[in-house]
């Protein structure tokens, strides 16, 4: 029976092509809006998860999410070092400021570290390193704002930049992981981040914690010490990324666009399929007449339906998984972006969700036809 | 003879309550095997339903029908399935080939529905269609042959799984006078030599020689039924 399925499915090739293209639409779209989607909302934490040896941030109850920080007291950062299990406690800043070179005057991201434990800094160097932040009035900046400032500039150190009117001088570039908001990044150590800023006050404190403590045992006895809001990163980091996800637009035009690649694959492969199992209805009630059941039928439509959608399927993921092996190489608002697993999965089980509701549909028709009516 | 078929006071209507049709109105009918019964009559006088009745697609309304032992009005489908799948063979008027699939996969679709592998089917097919003279035609598709030759392939598919009951609705009205008296032959040899029942519904008097049996319907009664070979005699 799988043969002569096959057989009749083949014999439309114009029915089972508009099938698997539709499938492969589907699928294509589906995967490559969610997995951008996916992406996107991880970056909005990208400074959070990059930032590996953080076990704790402290953060002002006012400031939900890593782009919205708050200004903490300078006297926290010893309520902080003074509870039991913290190992080592510093100041992080995330401010906003202007960088003045000659091709560029923007807005840019500062990010203040601890220059000694080095806490929250990006951990991949494109050139120089970051003890150099030890000193005063030096800079790091990433590597896609290097490109900013300087276009088409060999990267080289010792150059200097007017960040907030300070002139700072560059030290190393970095590479980290892509963020939500594309600005240029600059580094430097926090005294420098106080300097540039004008504030005193740190946005967060970082706590490494002792060995054999858990962090979320931990954030609770910071969090009651201090009255702040206290997080382990993993958690900071899930309220930073729903932050985005409640408050602004792109969830819902993601999954509009998600919902849409759904709907065109599934009407346009249940219409399709349903006209092959019209136009065939004849053929599959004279195999009635000689005794087919309806199970050998259902079996048949689904063995048609898994094939168009295996097929529709490879197609349309390999296509996406294409565009995550070579856009994000050469399109930097892509750059790090890849076709996660879980995408994979919810694709697959769209995609055969799709597959079934066709086939299911359709084979209600083969199977209401009487067999007597092949004979009238 | 012990009849393979009988039919007893049998009554089909179609609709319900007032728009309710009577197609056939009592119906007194015994068939053996060995015989080619011809069910000829005008149109609308409930040929086809009764023999859809006899093919087991359809049940009766009333009365009984008995088909090889078993009761029709009490098989459920599965049961109506299975006896067609093992004891019916079907040609059609408009032949009724699957498009997509050659002569010998046609002709393999019995063995195939009743579970034989594919291979094993096919070449089954083959053999069948070798028996009607188309062993060249067997890797061609329905649309590459005439209408005889189709018809051929499915007088194949019909005895392909050797059913004791080969019903035959008009199966030479789409033909010419020369392909249909060949159709007719082979029907009415496998009728006498294999001891199967083969009963053909026709309007065409150009075969009614081939006849064991006419039984002639009107108006969903039985108005004319001889006895065996006796029409041969009367034509
Ligand atoms: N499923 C059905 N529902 C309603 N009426 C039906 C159905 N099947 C048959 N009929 C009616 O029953 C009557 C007899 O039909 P049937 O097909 O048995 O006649 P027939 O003798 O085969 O005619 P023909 O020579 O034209 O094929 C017709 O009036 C037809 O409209
Ligand atoms: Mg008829």
């Amino acid at each position: 029976m799988q043969k002569i399925a096959l057989r009749m499915l083949w014999a439309d090739t114009g029915k089972s092509l508009a099938m698997v293209l539709g499938i492969a639409f589907s699928t294509l779209l589906m995967a490559q809006q969610a997995a951008i989607f996916f992406c996107l909302m991880n970056n909005t934490a990208s400074h959070i998860t990059a930032a590996q040896d953080v076990d704790v941030w402290v953060s002002d109850p006012r400031s939900d999410y890593f782009d919205d920080p708050g200004s903490l007291p300078q006297g926290l950062l010893n309520s902080v070092r003074s509870v039991e299990g913290v190992e080592y406690a510093v100041p992080f800043i995330r401010g906003q400021v202007t960088v003045d070179s000659p091709n560029f005057v923007e807005q840019a991201i500062l990010i203040g570290i601890d220059p000694i434990t080095k806490l929250g800094a990006p951990q991949k160097m494109i050139e120089g390193s970051l003890d150099a932040l030890k000193a005063s009035n030096v800079f790091a900046v990433d590597k896609r704002g290097y490109s900013d400032i300087w276009p088409n500039e060999d990267i080289v150190l010792g150059r200097f930049l007017e960040v907030n009117n300070h002139r700072l001088k560059l030290v190393a570039v970095v590479d980290p992981p892509s963020p939500f908001i594309s600005m240029p990044l600059i580094y430097t150590g926090f005294t420098t981040a106080y300097g540039v800023t004008g504030n005193q006050r740190p946005s967060f404190i970082l706590v490494r914690i002792t060995d054999g403590q858990n962090a979320v045992g931990l954030s609770a006895a910071i969090a009651e010490r201090t009255g702040y809001v206290a997080q382990p990163s993993d958690d900071f980091a899930k309220s930073t990324v729903a932050y985005y996800m409640k408050n602004t637009g792109i969830p819902i035009n993601f999954f509009i666009t998600i919902v849409l690649g759904f709907v065109v694959g599934l009407a346009v492969v249940a219409q399709t399929f349903y006209l092959f199992i019209t136009e065939n209805i004849k053929n599959l009630g004279v195999m009635k007449a000689m005794g087919a059941t309806g199970w050998q039928l259902t079996q048949m439509t689904l063995l048609q339906c898994a094939l168009v959608a295996g097929i529709g399927f490879s197609i349309g993921i390999a296509g996406a998984a294409w565009f995550f092996e070579t856009v994000p190489n050469s399109v930097t608002a892509f750059k790090g972006f890849y076709l996660p697993w879980e995408v994979y999965l919810n694709t697959a089980i769209a995609i055969l969700g799709i597959s079934l509701f066709a086939g299911l549909i359709s084979i209600q028709r083969a199977i209401r036809y009487a067999p007597a009516e092949v004979l009238r | 003879m012990e009849a393979a078929i009988s039919c007893n006071n049998l009554v089909k209507s179609f609709g319900k309550g007032s728009s309710s049709q009577t197609v056939l109105n009592g119906i007194n009918l015994d068939l053996s095997a060995g015989e080619l019964t011809i069910i000829a009559g005008p149109s609308g006088s409930g040929k086809t339903t009764l023999l859809s009745i006899l093919a087991c697609t359809l049940r009766p309304t009333s009365g009984f029908a008995e088909v090889f032992g078993q009761n029709i009005a009490q098989l459920t489908n599965a049961q109506m399935a299975r006896l067609r799948r093992h004891d019916v063979g079907f040609i059609f008027q408009q032949y009724n080939l699957i498009p997509a699939l050659t002569a010998a996969e046609n002709a393999a679709i019995p063995l195939i529905i009743a579970g034989a592998p594919y291979d094993k089917a096919v070449e089954a097919g083959r053999r069948v269609l070798g028996k009607f003279d188309l062993t060249e035609h067997s890797h061609k598709y329905p649309r590459q042959m005439s209408g005889g030759q189709q018809q051929r392939v499915a007088v194949a598919r019909a005895l392909i799984h050797k059913p004791r009951l080969v019903i035959c609705d008009e199966p030479t009205a789409a033909l010419d006078a020369k392909s249909g008296e060949t159709v007719m032959q082979i029907l009415s040899d496998i009728a006498a030599s294999k001891n199967r029942l083969v009963i053909v519904v026709t309007h065409d008097h150009r075969i009614f020689h081939h006849a064991d049996r006419l039984v002639e319907m009107n108006d969903g009664n039985i108005v004319s039924n001889p006895d065996q070979h006796n029409y041969a005699r009367i034509a």
